[in-house]
Parts: C-alpha cells; sequence; structure tokens
C-alpha cells in the first residue's frame, strides 16, 4: 500500500513537474518580435530579437566570450543609431541579444538554440564557436528556415550540406594552409629556406584539421621540387599530452614545423615544443599564434611563431583603426580594462554587421527575405582582408589570409601578402 | 496481461491517469503545440528510456555499468552510416540495437567474471577505448568531424517524438515484465547475494548477461533515434564519458530496482536541465549534485523512496485523524 501511494505521489509530482517547463516554455511571448501569427501592430516590433549560443564556460570559454564581445560592440553601435533601418514599419528598430553559454557541449548548444528559435522566437541567430558546435547547431536554423551567421565555424565541411540559411564570415581553412605555402614557396625562392624544405605535418582530427592538410597537401602536389612531407599525423582535439608525438617529430630533422591547432592545443604543444628544446625554420600552428592568451602562458617561446590568421589589427585600413579603438573602449566599458582586439572578435562584429545590414537591405523582418539579401550582400568597406564581405553560393566567405608572425617583445606584424606588409619576415627563425 | 498499472500493485486511478497522460502526449504534435515543447518531450522519453535501461542491470542485479555510452554510440552510428548509405533510418534502428546486442555479450562475458569496483572500473576502460577507436576510425565514422546525417528529407520533429515515446513505453513495459517475473528475482538475488544465488542455483552470469543485452538494445536504440533527431553526431558525444554518468545519476536520483524511479529521475534530470540551462548555466550541474549527495547520504532509495516515506508519514496522520474523531462525537 505504502508503494502504491509512494507511486502516485511520484505521478503527481512527474505530471507537476512536465506541466510546469511544457508550461514555461510555451509562455514566453517575445518582447516585441515577429510571431508566426503575424499580428503585428502596424508600427512594428519595440525591439528585434537576435539569438547565439556560444561557449561562454567550457574548454573554449576564452574564445566565447572574445567573440560574444564582438557581437555586443556591433549591437552596441547599431543601437546608438536608433537600430536597424526597417523600411516596412518606416522606423528604426533597437537590437537585442539573447545569448545562451552552451558550456562547450555539443548537445546542449543544439538544445539552446532550439530553445532561441521556439521559445525566444528570435528574428535570426549569430552563430557559435568552435567547428565542431557550429556544425551541431547549424542544423537548428535550416529546419526552422532562420537566417545564421556565424564568425566561429571555418570547415568547407559546414557549407558543402546544401543549407541555405547558413551563412560564415570565416574563410576556409584549406585557403588558410595555400597562403602559408605561398607564403613559403616565396621565402625558398628568396634563398630563406632549403629547395625542396622538408615538412613535418600535424593537424587535429577534426574536419577543420582535414582541410588544413588538404591544404599542404595541394600544395606539395602542385611544387613538388618545392616541398616534401616526412611526417602527415593527426592528433586528438583538446588532447592532454603530446610528448609521445613530439618525439617523433624530434627524430626527424624537417625544415618546417606546420600544424593546425585550436588554442588550448597550440598553448600545450608549443610548452612541451619548447622544453624539449626542438627547433625548426619554421613553425605555424595555422591560425593560432599572436593570440594573447598563448603570449601571456608562453612568453618568449611565441616569438617568431607564423599564422595565417582572417584578421589581424594591424590591417593598415582606417576602418581596422575604428573597430580597434572601438573594441578597446568597449571592452574597458564591459570590463574595467581595454582588452587587446583579437581575430576571434573581428570575424564576429563583421557576422553581426552582415547580419544587420541585410535586415536593413530586406527592408522587413521575414525571414527569408533576410536569407536572399544575406546571399546578395556586399559589405563595403569591411574591416576583413579585402575590404570586403560577400558570401559565397555555400554561404561561406572567400576573403584572403594575411600571414604574421611574432617578434621579440611581444609585436606581431603582417609579413604576407606584400601590399599588407607591416614587417619583414625572420625566415629561418634565429635557434635559441 | 502484465500492465504498467498492474506490477506495482497501482490501483484503478493510478491507472486511469497513465492512460490520459499517454494519450496527451500522444497527442500533443497534432495540437499545435510549441515546437520546443516536442524537443522537451523527446529528450525526457530518451532519458527515461536510458536510464530504465541501465536500471535493469544497474538496478536491480547492482552492476554498476559505467560503459552504456558505447552501446548508445553503436547505435548512432549505426543510424547515421546506414542511412548515409540510402538505408531508411527506421530500418537501420534493428541494426544498431543488434550491434549493440554483440557488442554487450563480447565485453559482458569477460567483465562479469569481475564484480564490485573490478567490474565498474573494466566498463570505463571499454566505453573510453570505444570512443578513441571511433575517433581514429575517421574513413569509416567521420573522426572527431561527425558524421552528418541527411537532411534531404526535411526536418519534422513528430515522427522522433513519437518514436522516442514508442519507445518509452516499451521500455517501461519490459522492466515491469523483468521486475515482476524469475529474471528479476534473479536478479535482485544477484544484487543481495552473488555467491549465495548461485549456490540456490541461479546461473548469475547468464542472468547478468541477459540483462546486460536487454539494456544494450534499448541503449542502442535509442542512440539511433537521437542520431536521427540531431542530424549530426561525434564520437565526443555519442561515446562520450559523460553520457555514461548521466545515464548512471538519473536512476540513482530516482530511486534504483524500481520501474518510477528512472522515470523520475530523467524527468528531474531535464527539467532542472532546461529549467536552469538558460539563465545559470552551472546551477543545473550543482542542483543535481546537491540531489546526488542527499540522496547518498539521507534516502539510498532515491526520491521513490523519499515519496513511500511521505506517503506513511501521511497515512499514519490519517490514521490518526480517524482514530480521534469518534471520540470527538462522543464528546458531543
Amino acid at each position: 500500500m505504502f508503494a502504491t501511494r509512494a507511486v502516485g505521489l511520484a505521478i503527481v509530482l512527474m505530471v507537476a513537474l512536465t506541466v510546469g517547463a511544457l508550461a514555461g516554455c510555451g509562455a514566453q511571448e517575445p518582447a516585441g518580435s515577429e510571431t508566426d501569427s503575424g499580428a503585428e501592430p502596424a508600427e512594428g516590433p519595440q525591439e528585434i530579437l537576435i539569438g547565439t549560443v556560444l561557449p561562454l564556460t567550457g574548454k573554449e570559454s576564452r574564445i566565447g566570450n572574445y567573440q560574444l564581445d564582438g557581437y555586443e560592440l556591433a549591437i552596441e553601435q547599431w543601437n546608438e543609431k536608433g537600430g536597424i533601418y526597417v523600411k516596412e514599419f518606416d522606423r528604426r528598430i533597437p537590437i537585442r541579444l539573447i545569448s545562451y553559454d552552451d558550456e562547450t557541449d555539443q548537445a546542449k548548444t543544439v538544445s539552446l538554440t532550439e530553445r532561441l528559435v521556439t521559445v525566444d522566437n528570435v528574428t535570426a541567430l549569430l552563430g557559435g564557436y568552435t567547428t565542431t558546435l557550429v556544425f551541431a547547431q547549424s542544423v537548428v536554423p535550416e529546419k526552422y528556415g532562420v537566417p545564421y551567421v556565424n564568425g566561429g565555424g571555418a570547415a568547407t565541411k559546414i557549407y558543402d550540406r546544401g543549407f541555405k540559411y547558413v551563412f560564415g564570415t570565416l574563410s576556409p581553412i584549406e585557403i588558410l594552409a595555400k597562403t602559408e605555402m605561398d607564403f613559403l614557396k616565396e621565402q625558398i625562392d628568396a634563398g630563406n629556406l632549403p629547395k625542396p624544405s622538408t615538412i613535418v605535418l600535424l593537424w587535429e582530427n577534426t574536419s577543420h584539421g582535414k582541410d588544413f592538410q588538404a591544404g599542404v597537401r595541394a600544395k606539395v602536389e602542385e611544387y613538388p621540387d618545392y616541398f616534401e612531407i616526412l611526417l602527415d599525423e593527426s592528433f586528438e582535439l583538446h588532447a592532454s599530452d603530446f610528448s609521445a608525438l613530439l618525439n617523433k617529430v624530434n627524430s626527424l630533422e624537417a625544415d618546417l614545423f606546420l600544424v593546425d591547432a585550436h588554442l588550448p592545443d597550440y598553448i600545450l604543444m608549443h610548452r612541451q615544443y619548447t622544453e624539449k628544446g626542438m627547433y625548426h625554420k619554421f613553425i605555424t600552428y595555422g591560425a593560432r599564434g599572436p593570440d594573447p592568451a598563448a603570449k601571456d602562458a608562453l612568453g618568449a617561446a611565441t616569438d617568431y611563431v607564423a599564422a595565417a590568421v582572417w584578421w589581424t589589427p594591424d590591417l593598415p585600413y582606417p576602418q581596422v583603426q575604428q573597430f580597434n579603438q572601438d573594441f578597446m573602449e568597449f571592452t574597458e566599458r564591459k570590463y574595467g580594462e581595454a582588452k587587446p582586439p583579437q581575430w576571434y572578435a573581428a570575424v564576429t562584429y563583421e557576422a553581426a554587421r552582415a547580419l544587420f545590414t541585410a535586415i536593413e537591405q530586406a527592408g522587413t523582418l521575414d525571414r527569408d527575405a533576410i536569407r536572399d539579401a544575406l546571399d546578395n550582400l556586399v559589405l563595403e568597406p569591411s574591416i576583413l582582408p579585402g575590404q570586403r564581405l560577400t558570401f559565397s553560393d555555400s554561404g561561406q566567405a572567400l576573403n584572403p589570409f594575411v600571414v604574421v608572425q611574432n617578434m621579440p617583445g611581444g609585436e606581431t606584424v603582417i609579413i604576407y601578402p606584400e601590399d599588407a606588409k607591416t614587417g619583414e619576415p625572420v625566415v629561418p627563425v634565429p635557434a635559441k | 496481461m502484465i500492465g504498467l498499472a498492474s506490477a506495482e500493485n497501482t490501483p484503478r486511478p493510478v491507472t486511469l491517469l497513465l492512460i490520459l497522460v499517454i494519450i496527451a502526449l500522444v497527442s500533443l504534435p497534432f495540437v499545435g503545440v510549441n515546437p520546443y515543447i516536442l524537443h522537451l518531450g523527446f529528450l525526457t522519453f530518451l532519458y527515461v528510456s536510458l536510464s530504465s535501461a541501465w536500471n535493469i542491470l544497474g538496478g536491480f542485479a547492482g552492476q554498476v555499468s559505467f560503459g552504456y555510452s558505447a552501446f548508445f554510440g553503436l547505435g548512432a552510428y549505426a543510424t547515421g552510416i546506414l542511412w548515409n548509405a540510402g538505408v531508411n533510418p527506421y530500418l537501420t534502428l534493428p541494426v544498431g540495437a543488434l550491434l549493440a546486442l554483440a557488442f554487450s555479450l563480447l565485453v559482458g562475458y569477460p567483465c562479469f567474471r569481475l564484480s564490485g569496483p573490478y567490474f565498474a572500473i573494466a566498463t570505463i576502460g571499454i566505453g573510453e577505448a570505444m570512443r578513441v577507436i571511433m575517433l581514429n576510425l575517421g574513413d569509416i565514422t567521420g573522426g572527431a568531424s561527425g558524421l552528418t546525417m541527411p537532411t534531404t528529407g526535411g526536418f519534422s520533429k513528430t515522427p522522433s517524438y513519437l518514436s522516442a515515446l514508442l519507445l518509452m513505453i516499451a521500455v517501461l513495459l519490459l522492466v515491469n515484465y523483468i521486475r515482476n517475473s524469475r529474471i528479476g528475482l534473479a536478479l535482485l538475488a544477484i544484487k543481495e547475494d552473488q555467491d549465495a544465488a548461485e549456490a540456490l542455483g541461479v546461473p548469475t552470469i547468464r542472468y547478468k548477461l541477459l540483462a546486460h543485452g536487454l539494456g544494450a538494445i534499448i541503449v542502442g536504440i535509442a542512440g539511433g533515434l537521437y542520431a536521427q533527431y540531431m542530424f549530426y553526431i561525434e564520437p565526443n558525444n555519442v561515446f562520450g564519458f559523460n553520457l555514461s554518468i548521466s545515464l548512471l545519476l538519473m536512476p540513482v536520483i530516482g530511486g534504483l530496482a524500481t520501474l518510477w524511479g528512472p522515470v523520475l529521475g530523467a524527468i528531474v534530470f531535464v527539467v532542472i536541465q532546461d529549467t536552469l540551462m538558460a539563465s545559470f548555466p552551472h546551477l543545473h550541474l550543482l542542483t543535481y549534485g546537491l540531489l546526488l549527495v542527499v540522496i547518498v547520504l539521507f534516502e539510498p532509495d532515491g526520491l521513490m523512496g523519499l515519496f513511500g516515506r511521505l506517503a506513511r508519514f501521511l497515512r499514519s496522520r490519517y490514521a490518526e485523524g480517524q482514530a480521534r474523531a469518534p471520540s470527538g462525537e462522543q464528546s458531543l
């Protein structure tokens, strides 16, 4: 009898909990966002709701917060003008960002993106970070037909699924690798590196890393007299130790150390690389190198590390200098101390600008119209290399990369291409 | 017929309530509810099925396994790979279930010769080994890049929601059957004292393999449904250790070796996660952790044990009230 009563009580509690949760998600009517019913007042919504899910805690929290800063800065600047001008309502409408933290977890990123669309009823989405999480969450906007612009996913696999609502400001990793290889070929031609130069190629076992590997290999095949690969090996993302892999590398006398890694792996691997006293004539970790977090953690060990990046604060464009100043002022207001601008924030800033410009050009909050506007968008002047942002048919931007190199004293200079140079490359790097 | 209501001597009002709840749940997708409700429903049904599956071996037989994510991942990847090869995703579910079953027998036979913490440690190793193997089988599994499902068939939630609901009902009926059959008694005997059970003629290894296999089939099917619903899977997620821990925590919090304990644990898990995750990302873990500590310290039978106490307390108060009532009438 007691068990029966316990079952009864348990069922009542289960129903109550479930009803409570369901009522909670059904009750939230967005403050002025567009609704499915289309029963908006003639003057339109009071706010345009934009959603984002980022890793604000967990393994990738450092970068997730940088990316959030980029979004928030763009929104602050548009709201200072009164918001986005929407022709349909003939007025500017302020933007409100709803951001959630996925804790760098795939299942949570999907759930929270789902929540943004179905409970918060956002008009459009700004994307998350890392490639894997963007991969997972980008299914949701496609499912519901919500425009989605991200600055955190660069792997071509994200964009070759035929999705119509997914856009990204990061150019493909394959182009990143090819840009570095073009730079190296130039150095070989200049006599700074041996011909052929031997390569150790390490890449994280993700689509990001595979694209890097493909880019390097494509150039090796294109210039067989210039390059020779001695080792081509993958490693696990967010690994806890690289000693065995580095011992293997150390046993080979390669000229070039070409790695594709995310920030935590770059810091760990380069720490172990330095502790082992290893040396190569050229060192790169793909897009990682000038990151202040790495410089803080490793100090002078990051000197001469090169990287191909989607953006750098040293780009010689007036709009970039303006962004640098705006970003430092914004972070000073937000955190009490100015943060140096990094590419993580610059690409999300551009993602947000692209989305808001598309909404303005669409002249309506209709999601399909915004998507079409993104498809035809030309954002000029952009702060990205090339100063022009458009999206290819797959939805991915195809802006060029710049190669940067850390110099002693903490400075980072652009060393490639020629027309963007702010310093001379140091190749081969001096032995320590 | 053994139904959900009969096994725990559930009286007619509760049976009626259960039938009404099931009818309401089935009709939800057809009454135009917010899609997020269907999303939460899908996750809840999936977690109920998973925690009930773990409860068969972990709760009834007392064998604590940390390796159930291996079955989940196998089911998910069977669906992912076959669906991409053009097979109807629903036809891939039995394949995932069979794969998981085969794997459970393969690892179960040697592991069940271990007991207590040694068995638990072995299952951790197996779960992690599967994750690493799948990460490195890039040509088949996509490695850490994961596997994307075909999206050409559209994104309707209703089929996934109803499939997960059907799975949950089937799992609860199965657990109910086990609980009231010789299998359940044998498993409980193993939990109480394995040597004594063996001495009384219970083939302990066979029963443990049976419980492990049944759990694997359920978890394998659930993995396939998850892959269908998410459209994207990767080894760190579907073979992840976190998943194995979640599967263990839900029945522990709800109540081990009961029919409704894992259900309650799963609902509390999803509700706490959903309510707190959006506003206080880490609070749901803290809440769940606190709940676990309180239950382990004060109520080892979980929330179901707590409800049992509450029911006894209410009954005794009611009985006291009844006893006082006649004397009151006399005084009048």
